[in-house]
């Protein structure tokens, strides 16, 4: 059911413009360079993965996607609209979950809710954040705080608060990166049901090339100093290929760790450089 | 019943089935302790007034005090205890109503922070106690004058505390309630005063402890009346046992205060009680 969803989805959004477009957008960090003349797209339904190593702007870039970032030169647009800090259509999930230790779980589920569906009544939204919150398996949480639940439900919790605002661009910053190696498993599935269920957009940063592989419709390899586009893969077309994907599996991750390996060992290189 | 069999069973028996429940006296060992530690201090303070027999002007001990206290219960100290009572709360009131918006401005604003945070910290730092002769000379020896001595003394530990939440205040979730919908207001509320809480309470307590200073000192210096005024009397009077249950007052307050505010932590803040016992 979820895959058909995708597949008519991906199949409404081909001739339609892209949901995200990022044009030649340049970005400073007080002097320094950080993304230099970055343009890629995401169509609607689809799932793109970031990679590149650490420093390389990945992070930046969801950034100024999410509007929290203003580029110093180019154009991004939602939707087929400027971006805006406060736009309605993204939502975002954070490595350090980013959750509100003063509030209960499902006051933190409800934030995104309370903030842009000020046409709802507080019950209503607290049905929604019910809603989003037993799909991560979490009701029975929802009296309890941030700091009586383990990392991979807090997690969980961040996951629900974003879907809650039911956006048509989702923005994930490492979301697995805080977890450990079984949670963030377990997390993984989660994320691919949610966003086959919902059919949303996703745009995710990761340092992971097996999460990338796996989740991804597309990746965009980032080059640091400044950051660029190096390479644009379609991962869906490979795996469509279900025969070959499995075989071919290991070289496309090759294929990655080999571009990846050369950055790690650049950044390492620049590091020292700033230290003499 | 194979041997293995009869093996199992042989051990099984042997382990422990329930954990053992240790007793009373080790569970509540963390509340009996302190309360040991005090009763048996007191008991030798006790015995030594009473073996020793040293000169009741220059010593005294719990039963004695107990008396003097009695004596004093009789006589001044209500009406010395609302003096004094009424100095602190006003004072505190008064450096709550400055400290809050000041301090809270202080760290939303950089460049107030830059401007104003060295005057302010030097004036924490600085024993303004100094000052309090000034105060009486323009206050008079009345309430006003200790008022006005609470207030420098309590004003800044707030201040700062406030500032420092301010600037504190975590940049991710800020980031978070932003990227979700969040309008300056609702920064403020949601985010910003949430966060500070904590700091604000914990400013609160070390004014609480500056204010008690505030109105013990003051009264010591000049005035007609209060708990200060009261035990400065009798320590000059030689009165040795009414003097030290005058202190014990003092005491028994400043550990009730300490203790609502401790509470009242716990209670508005229960995620950073939970975190600090977590690491």
């Amino acid at each position: 059911m979820s895959t058909a969803g995708i597949t008519a989805s991906r199949a409404t959004a081909d001739g339609a413009p892209p949901l995200v477009e990022v044009e030649d957008v340049t970005f400073f960090y007080g002097e320094s360079l950080i993304l230099q003349n970055i343009s890629c797209s995401v169509r609607e339904g689809e799932f793109v993965s970031i990679i590149g190593a650490s420093g390389c702007g990945k992070s930046t870039l969801l950034q100024i996607l999410d509007g929290a970032l203003q580029p110093a030169a180019g154009r991004v647009e939602v939707g087929g609209k400027p971006v805006a800090a406060r736009n309605a259509e993204r939502a975002m999930v954070f490595q350090s979950f980013a959750l509100f230790p003063w509030r209960t779980v499902l006051d933190n589920v409800r934030l995104g809710v309370d903030y842009r569906r000020r046409d709802l009544s507080r019950k209503q939204r607290n049905e929604v954040a019910r809603d989003y919150l037993n799909r991560v398996g979490l009701s029975k949480a929802e009296k309890s705080y941030p700091y009586q639940l383990s990392g991979g439900m807090q997690q969980r919790v961040g996951l629900a608060r974003a879907f809650a605002v039911q956006p048509t661009l989702l923005l994930m910053d490492e979301p697995f990166g805080a977890l450990d190696a079984q949670n963030a498993e377990l997390l993984r599935e989660d994320v691919r049901a949610l966003v086959a269920q919902e059919q949303r957009s996703v745009v995710l940063v990761t340092h992971n090339l097996d999460e990338a592989l796996q989740l991804s419709d597309r990746i965009l390899l980032l080059r640091a100093a400044p950051g660029r586009v190096e390479d644009d893969i379609n991962v869906r077309e490979l795996r469509d290929d279900a025969e070959n994907w499995r075989i071919d599996y290991s070289r496309h991750r090759d294929r990655l760790w080999d571009f990846l390996r050369q950055e790690v060992a650049a950044a390492q290189g620049r590091s020292l450089e700033d230290r003499s | 019943m194979t041997q293995q069999q009869q093996r199992i069973q042989q051990v099984g028996r042997t382990l422990p089935v329930q954990p053992q429940r240790s007793g009373w006296l080790v569970r509540h060992q963390q509340r009996l302790l302190p309360i040991a530690t005090v009763v048996a201090i007191l008991a030798i303070w006790e015995g030594l007034g009473r073996v020793a027999g040293w000169n009741p002007l220059f010593f005294s001990y719990p039963s004695q005090i107990w008396s003097g206290g009695l004596e004093l219960a009789q006589g001044p100290l209500w009406s010395d205890l609302r003096v004094s009572g009424t100095e602190f709360l006003l004072g505190m009131v008064i450096s709550v109503l400055i400290a809050v918006p000041v301090g809270l401005v202080m760290g939303t604003s950089k460049r107030l922070y830059w401007a104003f945070d060295p005057i302010v910290s030097a004036l924490y730092s600085t024993p303004v106690l100094v000052l309090a002769p000034m105060l009486v000379i323009w206050f008079g020896l009345g309430i006003a004058s200790k008022v006005a001595i609470v207030v420098i003394l309590s004003t800044f530990p707030v201040m700062i505390n406030l500032t420092e939440g301010v600037r504190n205040t975590d940049r991710v979730l800020l980031r978070a309630a932003r990227s979700f919908g969040a309008n300056r207001w609702n920064l403020n509320r949601d985010v910003v005063l949430p966060s500070v809480t904590p700091f604000f309470i914990t400013g609160l307590r070390l004014a609480v402890g500056r204010a008690m200073i505030g109105v013990i000192v003051g009264e010591y210096i000049a005035s007609t009346q209060g708990i200060g005024y009261q035990i400065n009397a009798d320590a000059e009077l030689f009165a040795t046992s009414r003097y030290l249950a005058g202190v014990m007052v003092i005491v028994i307050f400043s550990v009730a205060v300490m203790e609502l505010l401790k509470f009242l932590e716990k209670r508005m803040a229960p995620w950073r009680h939970r975190e600090l016992v977590r690491e």
